[in-house]
């Protein structure tokens, strides 16, 4: 805005002060006093709830007391949560995944619901394998080296096996 | 603690009016007597009524807000602690009851201006204060008072409410800022502004 033009300002302080002037229709003020008498002989309306704690209570206090509530539920979710955590021994976040690898012995049966990546129990974390923590017996190995073959007896040389206990004698160079 | 804005007043005719003791009143009042009630109404009923008028531009609303403002200020004295005038105590009260009013109304604005004093009735000295060189120089009285009014209803509540009880009213700054809570510093800032505003309205009408 521009800075005030004196002549300006004059006119607009003449022009406010002239509203002083305006009056409401005669004999308004000769009625005014009766009429605010007479509402005020009838009965009050009962306060709202609202009203009534305007009235009673410090807005600054009551806000202060919110806070302080809102804090107190945060920090005692907060602890609660973190006992929890420690209660279960969960897996860290994000190291574990709850379905297994595809195994041939293993029937893949789809769980009914994936949880969350890291809210698997029964995973090794980080590998996606299942944990077996119900005691069954692990899997099979199919592929036996060997199985199927007779048991022969070595050939072995019988001089290999005869006494080697002079082994640390000193022989002279021939 | 400011005074009350008046204490004596000499009644026509050389006769003395009882001394207008606002304490006395309002501890009467305080207990119930209808009479001192009555006292008060009469003593402060035009500025609240003038306050709240120039902040609605509206004659109906003003005069339901004047009345509600008195019935919530009896009802409620047992709370007036003497802290303040009662004067600037019921001011309070007008002015917490029409912001909220306006606030809560902000999109109907219905403006309908009252007549002027007899003194005033021919307009000329209010029209002279209009630009010769505008078209608008023809407007009448009742025209003008409207453009002001609309001009005023423009401004923030807080910015209309200063300029009703300083350039209208004719309170001082301290007075302003007890009744608005705040200092005079901020007092003087927001007139400054509403001023600034009012003359960018009404460019038309004031300049040369």
């Amino acid at each position: 805005m521009t800075e005030t033009d004196p002549t300006e300002f004059d006119k607009l302080q003449k022009l406010l002060a002239s509203k002083k002037k305006e009056k409401p229709e005669e004999g308004f003020f000769d009625r005014f006093s009766d009429q605010v008498l007479t509402r005020l002989e009838e009965p009050a309306p009962k306060p709202t709830l609202w009203e009534r704690l305007n009235d009673q209570v410090d807005p600054f206090r009551a806000a202060a007391a919110i806070f302080a509530v809102v804090i107190g539920v945060v920090v005692w979710y907060g602890l609660d949560e973190g006992s929890n955590l420690a209660e279960s021994g969960l897996e860290p976040l994000g190291q574990a995944g709850d379905e297994a690898l595809p195994s041939p012995a293993a029937p893949t049966v789809l769980p009914a619901k994936a949880a969350p990546l890291g809210q698997g129990q029964d995973t090794l974390a980080g590998s996606g394998l299942r944990l077996n923590k119900s005691g069954a017996e692990p899997p099979r190995i199919l592929m036996n080296p060997g199985a199927g073959l007779a048991t022969r007896p070595a050939k072995v040389d019988p001089s290999f096996y005869r006494d080697k206990s002079a082994s640390n004698t000193v022989h002279a160079p021939k | 603690m400011l005074e009350s804005p008046s204490t004596v007043s000499p009644a026509k005719g050389g006769e003395t009016m009882p001394e207008w003791n606002e304490q006395e009143q309002v501890s009467r009042a305080r207990s119930g007597d209808m009479e001192a009630c009555d006292a008060l109404v009469r003593q402060y009923q035009e500025r609240i009524y003038a306050t709240i008028y120039h902040m609605t531009s509206n004659h109906e609303d003003a005069a339901d807000l004047a009345q509600e403002t008195f019935i919530k200020a009896f009802r409620k004295i047992q709370n007036f602690k003497g802290d303040s005038a009662f004067f600037t105590w019921l001011y309070r009260i007008a002015v917490n009851n029409t912001i909220n009013f306006i606030r809560s109304k902000r999109r109907r604005v219905i403006l309908s201006i009252n007549q002027m004093d007899e003194e005033w009735d021919s307009g000329e000295e209010l029209l002279g204060l209009v630009s010769k060189d505008t078209p608008q120089r023809d407007i009448d009285r009742h025209e003008l008072q409207g453009i002001l009014n609309a001009a005023m209803q423009k401004l923030s509540p807080n910015h209309r409410l200063v300029v009703t009880l300083h350039d209208v009213q004719g309170l001082p700054h301290e007075q302003i800022g007890e009744i608005m809570d705040c200092n005079t510093n901020t007092v003087r800032t927001r007139l400054h502004y509403a001023r600034k505003q009012l003359q960018a309205h009404l460019s038309d009408y004031l300049k040369q």
